[in-house]
């Protein structure tokens, strides 16, 4: 098992500018780009950090004591001792910095992101992933001066061999033919423009192309306050809204060590898991949509239950607004509990025989059950949450790096085998169950007391200045929450204390559809729907 | 005894991020029976009446702005005015230029009531035209 100790003897023997450790027991280590194939190699393949979570880029312009133009920061995870490493690799405007796609086929999107925002240089040619090709204006930089983007050429589907020799045994890919679907078709409804190529009869290949919910989300962050930020972010999935609005919650209470009371700790756990069992059931319902069963409608009803719940508890139907710097809004109001063991009981009734019904149909079982994902794709395009877990992979973050108190609760995490849209239907069906499990006993348990941590107990304006006075460190930070979809947080990095200086927004649809290709492959057009639904891509995550 | 027969408003959801999952919730049976008409989501655009759309334009988006207004050519449109306040002058993105009269949702969290009278109001709308 690696530790820490070992890996500062093995640090020695490598050129690094400096390292430390921060608050939340991570580690993180200062390189130059020339040191960093090495690094990426010893962390890849000696230390066990098989997943590269996240990668930011920021323009270090205006701060204090800074060396280098940009600073460029590779989020890693070991997934055995769930630690979590960062190197930070510091990079002049006309150096060129080393691509690791070799070790982490995931940073191909990242590097292509970073390079298009912050114009940073990599060592193999890389072209726009959410902003038109050919853009010269790279918005993330500090000094930013956007004009006219250029228009973007259309999607070319990739010229296909032809059989050298005509006499001889038809050559396999002579019979292959891509098809676009475009944005308005009804397979990518609006999410990205996709080409697939056919066998003719099942698929070998598929390009994404996305961008177009692009709005520069991070970079409109920069300009807002703590508080500000905390409206936004929760709009990045509206079917799971608490999730986000908690976890930018958590990164100032983890950087500013503020301990929340645990009436509000056990509050949050309770909004996280309902987030849960309504995005779960918005998936579930778009897989039986796209196969059109008429079952659909009653996943939709179940989730209309869970949302007037939310609604009984702050007032919207998503929890948008529930969360605090600190703590939460709103107490769980009186008669509340009562209501969620009626809809419990009945929610959890109602989806045994629904799944019933769905078992014993052979187009339901037929469809889902093509397009096998291995572990080892998994892990190499960064996927979290049920896809992940679908292939066999036990990695939740509530359980491997319990926050709050969730390592006093009793459920387990269900995981796949083979990786199919079944799976990951199975596995969101089972999660309902867990997150019902984990509900009723957080409320029969509920600790007493405030719902604010009482140095925050304080109105927005008081709240605000409040924070503005507060020493935050100015070191990376990450903190991220398991959301429905997979792991959902935010790398942030602040300058002064009312402001972000960078924020990364981590979703777990952006690997998704950089895995699209590998969920798809050998699968027919007419399962493609369904495989894409149970995938649980949400568009704005995507865009950022 | 003749039977009645209910007419069917089919809505398609063009790049609607932020109420993907709202448009769901006028298929529940808590809403889909509250109006005099059948509501039906399509992911065709070619079969919708009403085509919902959030009126955002990104930069990539530029390129498919003909095709769009194709799409639009004998639809009603139901556009997110209000909700685009906040994109205003934003560098990243221009609002869509919606045509007079195109009923508008409003505020950034809609609720499946605000749906509703808005589509009502789209019937009502291309059931004139």
């Amino acid at each position: 098992m690696f530790s820490w100790k070992e890996f500062e003897n093995t640090k020695t023997v490598l050129s690094q500018v400096r390292s430390y450790q921060d608050q939340a027991g991570q580690h993180h280590v200062t390189i130059r780009p020339i040191d960093l194939q090495r690094w990426m190699e010893v962390a890849c393949e000696d230390l066990g950090f098989l997943m590269l979570v996240e990668m930011a880029g920021v323009d270090l312009t205006g701060v204090p004591h800074n060396t280098h133009r940009f600073e460029l920061t590779y989020h890693l995870l070991n997934m055995e001792t769930h630690q979590r490493f960062n190197i930070h690799v510091l990079v002049d405007e006309s150096e060129v910095v080393p691509s690791v796609v070799n070790f982490y086929p995931h940073a191909d999107w990242l590097e292509r992101e970073q390079h298009e925002a912050l114009g940073i240089q990599f060592s193999r040619p890389l072209h726009g992933l959410l902003l038109p090709h050919d853009q010269k204006f790279f918005p993330l930089r500090k000094n930013a001066q956007i004009k006219q983007w250029p228009v973007e050429k259309e999607l070319t589907a990739p010229q296909l061999r032809h059989n050298p020799n005509k006499s001889e045994a038809p050559f396999p890919e002579e019979s292959w033919q891509w098809k676009s679907f475009g944005l308005f078709s009804p397979l990518t409804r609006g999410d990205f423009e996709w080409m697939v190529c056919f066998d003719p009869v099942k698929v070998v290949d598929s390009k994404v192309n996305i961008g177009f919910a692009h709005q520069g989300f991070e970079k409109l962050l920069e300009s807002k306050d703590w508080l500000q930020v905390l409206q936004l972010v929760e709009k990045i999935n509206l079917g799971a809204a608490p999730n986000y609005g908690i976890a930018w919650s958590k990164t100032l209470e983890d950087l500013l060590r503020i301990k929340i009371p645990e009436r509000a700790q056990a509050i949050r756990i309770v909004a996280l898991e309902l987030a849960r069992i309504a995005e779960h059931l918005t998936v579930i319902h778009d897989m039986t949509f796209a196969l059109e069963m008429p079952e659909h409608r009653l996943f939709i009803n179940a989730r209309e239950k869970i949302y007037e719940l939310i609604e009984k508890y702050c007032g919207r139907r998503q929890g948008l607004g529930l969360t605090r710097i600190g703590g939460v809004k709103e107490d769980l109001p009186h008669g509340w509990i009562v209501e969620y063991q009626a809809i419990c009981e009945m929610i959890k009734k109602n989806l045994k025989a629904i799944h019933r019904s769905l078992f014993s149909q052979n187009k339901f079982r037929k469809n889902l059950g093509a397009g096998q994902v291995s572990a080892q794709t998994a892990l190499q395009w960064g996927i979290t949450g049920p896809a992940m877990r679908a292939c066999g992979l036990n990695f939740d973050l509530r359980k491997s790096q319990p926050f709050y108190f969730y390592q006093d609760i009793d459920f387990d995490i269900p995981v796949g085998i083979h990786g199919t849209a079944y799976d990951r239907y199975l596995i969101r069906l089972e999660e309902i169950y867990q997150s019902f499990r984990i509900i009723t006993q957080v409320i029969d348990n509920l600790p007493l007391g405030s719902i604010v941590s009482q140095e925050l107990d304080l109105d927005y304006t008081a709240l605000k200045d409040y924070l503005s006075h507060s020493e935050i460190p100015r070191t990376w930070h990450y903190t991220g929450l398991e959301s429905p979809n997979g792991e959902a947080g935010f790398l942030v990095k602040f300058n002064d204390s009312t402001t972000p200086y960078r924020v990364k927004i981590k979703t777990p649809s952006f690997p998704l559809v950089q895995a699209l290709p590998s969920f798809v492959l050998g699968l027919q057009e007419h399962q493609l729907k369904s495989c894409l639904a149970s995938l649980g891509i949400r568009r704005f995550e995507l865009d950022r | 005894m003749s039977k009645k027969i209910i007419p069917v408003l089919k809505i398609y959801c063009l790049c609607q991020p932020l109420l993907m999952t709202e448009w769901r919730s006028i298929l529940s049976d808590k809403f889909a029976h509250s109006l005099p008409i059948n509501l039906e989501l399509t992911d065709d655009p070619s079969q919708a009446s009403v085509i919902a759309w959030d009126g955002m334009i990104s930069a990539k988006m530029q390129r498919l702005l003909p095709e769009i207004e194709h799409m639009l050519k004998g639809k009603t449109l139901l556009v997110m005015g209000e909700a685009q306040t906040l994109l205003k002058d934003h560098p990243f993105v221009r609002i869509f230029e919606a045509v007079e009269n195109a009923p508008q949702l409003t505020g950034w969290s809609v609720l499946p009531e605000e749906l509703l009278e808005s589509l009502m109001s789209c019937y009502q709308k291309s059931s004139h035209v």
